[in-house]
């Protein structure tokens, strides 16, 4: 058979066993052969977690040798080969039904291994469920259902029915209650990991279906999905202003599965409509039929079955006090909306949710490597009948025009469904579940692997993104710009600018303005300009700025009044000694005031606070490790001088002032400076939240990030940090209120980012906010309506405590660093880490 | 099938760890005391080795990329033994051991500068380990190779040495 997937099938072709001198190969792989037995074992293992994907032999063909071989193997080997099983069920759930249709027809072989296998998944389901590990649970329910023939009487009703019936408990008593939220949502997952199995129930064989059918009657009856008021804060597209619609309206999953089962069985009950699922039940049957050729048929025709043992179920109050794996209602997002014809399956179909759901789960499980998440993401069509999806890698264009002839097939392309999947983690709300490199890597890999087939994929999902900028959540402007900036800087940098560039004359404040100008802020930060100034197009050129190999220290400038006096003090601060510092800072201060700054003393502090905060700047502009030591060691001196909020803002001011060519060097020595206890994060978030000229810099990758820096270490349980977010609501009220004469569309354009920010902030940290609001008074009307959403936001993450144990560690970690910094002596004791000292020659030889 | 694999592949998972320690690692592990030590502390660390990279990266590009992956506490450059100029690689120390992780699970293999960057977990930087090991002072896999990288200053430097001294006898 063609193999299709050649160019990205990572299978080792046959004697490929020569030795590298890679640094990466093991040890092991260098060694003897390990004995015969192993070598069995281990090739059945790969035979498992490979059943599926391309090889020469047609998919029923793998699954009866799989099944086959796991029949004829000895004790040892069966035992040895539980966890792999257990592992693709985990990791790969795609591979599920395939699985379960080998175990079946090693079941017929070898009576045992059916049965080692059930009990395996009965004590795995009991375990998960103890934990409180519910998508195991869903998983492992599909490897039961999907096993169905083999077990004995109603083993997997009856689990699913007691799930189910948990599901519709802890439901109700969420919707009957008095006050709170109407949602459970580990109700909701229970709900959706019992309707999930049940397609595979049926598939298995189509006998279940009439208790297929009386599962999904009663969660029906029972199963009421409660409402959420707060929806409009966690989707991703959402109506901006009155002119702006957002490109769909976003639904929650738990609804999306109920309309895919609803809709599955046909008015007569007898048929369920699952036909793009691979038909394991007729590939087994067809396997069990063949004539032996030593057994005598009777023998190997009868199904051997076995018991599945009742599962013990938590109390209802254990369930409660689980953890659900979405702290929100579970969003589907969408980037491949259908133009003429679909290109991925509609989110309510049963197609469209299982697809979402496998993707999900292999995304989640398999972060350990990152380029086996792509190439089974890129294949999943292979997991679902002939038909289901057109042939991998078509262009747009030729679908088209398979369409246009009239053949009623199949457009879904899986490289669109693989690549909304991967976007669906990145544009999660109110949190990515890991580090966003990884979904950016994950999408680099699919480019690299097949870039004919992806690439164009790519190109449209950044293109719809893009024009419904305007609808975008705020926080996922940011989280889109740094994506594509990695992306881009991963490929040359190369993209169509052209189609870009009437956007370059919209007005100011504009979020498609505003996402080219930072795009390229970004690219030029992984990057340097003269590298980037030929992947522009010329309109785009003057967009980049000429960024001097040294920032421009002003105080040394030939118009600097100070320069002498400037001079003196960095070298008084290279001496480190306190006194020659002192020293010369008296004698700026003589000069300042004899230059008649002083005749307000704010004024001379003011002048004081810029020179000493921007030759700190200077001094540690060779690094951020050189920034970090500068401001630890002088921190002292500096709280002598910045003593109230304002002076605060002066010594932003400076930092902002001297990086201002390399904004986020400055967003970083910032936080040195707040890290040494130099400024108070306060005075950060009020300097982000100013919106005097031009729009204030929160409305940017870097201040959001920094904005995010700073209540990261919030804690909901602290009156400190109640008061500081009651200020940060006050302060989004200003900026708003500044605003309100929306006479010109630079400032409707503005308070459209204004709202944005503070519906993610409400968002992000709901605890904080709903606390503070008690604490503030009236605000803008925008915020006011915002405050009934977000309680509800508020007890949802409450419930599942939203605070992530990573988040708590870093706070940890950053406890340590300031501790660090308060044991610095006064007089500026060399710092006592071994980071690379101070350089050896002073780079200011001039 | 004729490649021999790791006897306890897929017993855990269903496919493989990219995320253990590097081949260099484990391979000094059964050399010395030393490196079984450094294999023990990969286990904990938070530090990674970064290399591959050009000599015009700098810190606050690498700051960039690798801060996708987590909090970035410490950089360090690693620098030419004589000239004190980067040559190539460097140190980034995460503020958790997941991060570390994380980072190279994610971002080993991908491209900073125009360059696939080699990502590892490293023992833990000691003053000196910043400096390159080459005897030109960078990196001694800059010293025999007989590629031309203009990241990483031409040839290797033993290469254009010889070839030096062939144009010189002519």
């Amino acid at each position: 058979m063609y193999n299709k997937y050649s160019s990205y099938d990572s299978r080792p072709s046959p004697g490929g066993n020569k030795r590298r001198r890679d640094d990466d190969e093991s040890d092991f792989q260098r060694g003897r052969r390990a004995p015969p037995h192993i070598q069995k074992l281990i090739q059945l293992r790969r035979a498992i977690v490979e059943i599926g994907e391309p090889s020469k032999f047609k998919i029923s063909e793998e699954i009866q040798k799989l099944g086959k071989d796991l029949g004829a193997c000895d004790t040892d080997t069966r035992n040895g080969v539980l966890n792999t099983i257990l592992a693709v069920v985990n990791e790969q759930p795609h591979k599920i039904p395939l699985l379960s249709g080998a175990v079946q027809i090693a079941n017929a072989e070898s009576e045992i291994l059916g049965q080692v296998v059930i009990e395996l998944a009965q004590s795995e389901i009991q375990k998960a469920l103890n934990g409180g590990e519910l998508n195991k649970v869903k998983l492992l329910i599909r490897f039961i259902a999907s096993l169905a023939p083999i077990i004995e009487g109603d083993g997997v009703t009856e689990i699913l029915s007691a799930l189910l019936s948990i599901a519709c408990d802890l439901q109700n008593e969420a919707i009957n209650s008095d006050k709170g939220s109407k949602k459970s949502l580990v109700a909701e997952e229970l709900y959706v990991a019992v309707l999930l199995a049940l397609p595979f129930y049926v598939a298995a064989d189509p006998l279940n279906i009439p208790y297929a059918n009386e599962i999904l009657k009663t969660s029906t009856e029972r199963f009421q999905i409660g409402s959420f008021q707060a929806m409009n804060l966690i989707v991703p597209f959402s109506n901006g202003t009155s002119t702006i619609d957002a490109p769909y309206v976003a639904q929650e999953f738990v609804r999306l599965v109920k309309h895919a089962l609803e809709n599955i069985h046909s008015e007569y009950s007898d048929q369920w409509k699952t036909s793009n699922l691979l038909d394991i039940g007729s590939i087994v049957k067809e396997s069990l039929n063949q004539p032996t050729e030593s057994e005598d048929d009777q023998q190997a025709k009868s199904v051997k079955k076995h018991l599945f043992a009742a599962v013990h179920l938590p109390t209802l109050d254990t369930f409660k006090s689980f953890q659900p794996r979405f702290p929100y209602p579970r969003i589907y997002f969408q980037a491949y909306l259908p133009s003429v014809f679909e290109t991925v399956p509609p989110p309510n179909s049963l197609e469209g949710v299982i697809l979402r759901d496998i993707a999900t789960d292999i995304i989640t499980a398999m972060d350990f490597n990152r380029k086996e998440v792509t190439r089974q993401l890129i294949t999943l069509d292979l997991f679902f009948a002939d038909g289901c999806f057109t042939e991998p890698g078509i262009s747009f264009d030729r679908l088209e025009k398979v369409r246009e002839s009239g053949e009623e097939k199949s457009t879904w392309k899986v490289e669109d469904v693989a690549l909304e999947a991967v976007l669906q983690h990145i544009f999660n709300l109110p949190y990515q579940s890991h580090a966003p490199a990884y979904y950016y890597t994950i999408l680099i890999e699919a480019c690299v692997m097949a870039p004919q087939a992806i690439a164009p994929v790519f190109g449209r999902a950044i293109r719809f993104i893009y024009k419904n900028l305007e609808s975008l959540d705020v926080e996922l402007v940011f989280r889109f710009l740094d994506w594509f900036g990695v992306h881009l800087s991963n490929f040359s940098f190369t993209w169509k600018w052209k189609e870009w560039e009437a956007d370059l004359k919209l007005t100011e404040n504009h979020p498609k303005q505003v996402f080219i100008r930072q795009l390229i802020e970004k690219e030029l930060r992984l990057s340097y300009p003269e590298r980037l100034r030929d992947t522009l197009p010329e309109e785009f050129k003057p967009l980049l700025r000429l960024i001097p190999s040294e920032p421009i220290f002003k105080y040394y400038e030939a118009d600097s009044k100070y320069e002498t006096e400037v001079r003196q003090l960095v070298a008084a601060l290279r001496s480190k000694k306190s006194d020659e510092i002192q020293n010369a800072i008296n004698v700026l201060r003589e000069k300042a005031l004899g230059e008649s700054v002083g005749e307000h003393a704010t004024e001379l502090d003011r002048t004081l606070i810029d020179i000493l905060v921007t030759t700190i700047c200077y001094l540690g502009n060779r690094s951020l490790s050189h920034s970090k030591n500068w401001v630890s060691q002088t921190a002292e001196v500096l709280k002598g001088f910045i003593t109230s909020s304002e002076d605060e803002l002066t010594a932003i001011k400076s930092i902002v002032s001297y990086w201002t060519d390399l904004p986020h060097v400055g967003k970083w020595v910032m936080r040195h400076f707040v890290e040494a206890n130099v400024l108070t994060d306060s005075s950060v978030t009020d300097y982000l939240l100013q919106g005097n000229e031009g729009l204030a810099p929160i409305v940017s990758c870097d201040g959001w990030e920094q904005f995010s820096w700073v209540m990261d270490k919030y804690d909901s349980s602290d009156d400190v940090a109640i008061q500081k977010t009651s200020r940060i609501i006050s302060k989004l009220g200003l900026l708003l209120d500044q605003n309100s004469d929306d006479s010109d569309e630079s400032s409707q354009w503005a308070t459209w980012w204004y709202r944005g920010v503070a519906k993610s902030l409400f968002r992000k940290y709901p605890k904080l906010f709903t606390k503070a609001r008690t604490q503030t008074g009236t605000v803008d009307k925008f915020l006011e309506d915002l405050f009934p959403a977000l309680d509800e936001l508020a007890e949802l993450s409450s419930k599942s405590d939203l605070a992530s144990t990573s988040s708590v560690v870093e706070i940890n970690g950053e406890d340590q660093t300031l501790a660090d910094g308060k044991e610095l002596e006064p007089d500026m004791a060399k710092s006592n880490d071994n980071r690379p000292p101070e350089e050896p020659e002073p780079m200011d030889k001039d | 099938m004729s490649r021999i694999d790791n006897p306890d592949l897929f017993t855990v998972h269903s496919t493989e760890r990219t995320d253990g320690p590097s081949g260099y690692i484990l391979r000094q592990a059964k050399r010395s005391q030393k490196g079984q030590d450094d294999l023990k502390a990969v286990e904990t660390t938070k530090t990674l080795y970064v290399g591959n990279l050009s000599f015009y990266t700098s810190e606050e590009q690498i700051f960039e990329l690798f801060s996708k992956a987590g909090e970035i506490t410490r950089i360090i450059m690693g620098l030419d033994r004589f000239n004190k100029t980067p040559c190539g690689f460097c140190f980034v120390e995460y503020e958790t051991h997941k991060q570390a992780v994380d980072c190279v699970k994610y971002i080993n293999g991908t491209k900073l500068d125009d360059r696939v960057v080699k990502v590892d977990l490293d023992p833990g930087f000691v003053e000196g380990r910043q400096y390159g090991r080459g005897s030109s002072g960078g990196q001694v896999r800059d010293e025999f190779r007989d590629d031309y990288d203009p990241g990483r200053g031409g040839y290797g430097k033993r290469w254009s040495q010889a070839a030096q001294a062939d144009r010189d006898a002519l």
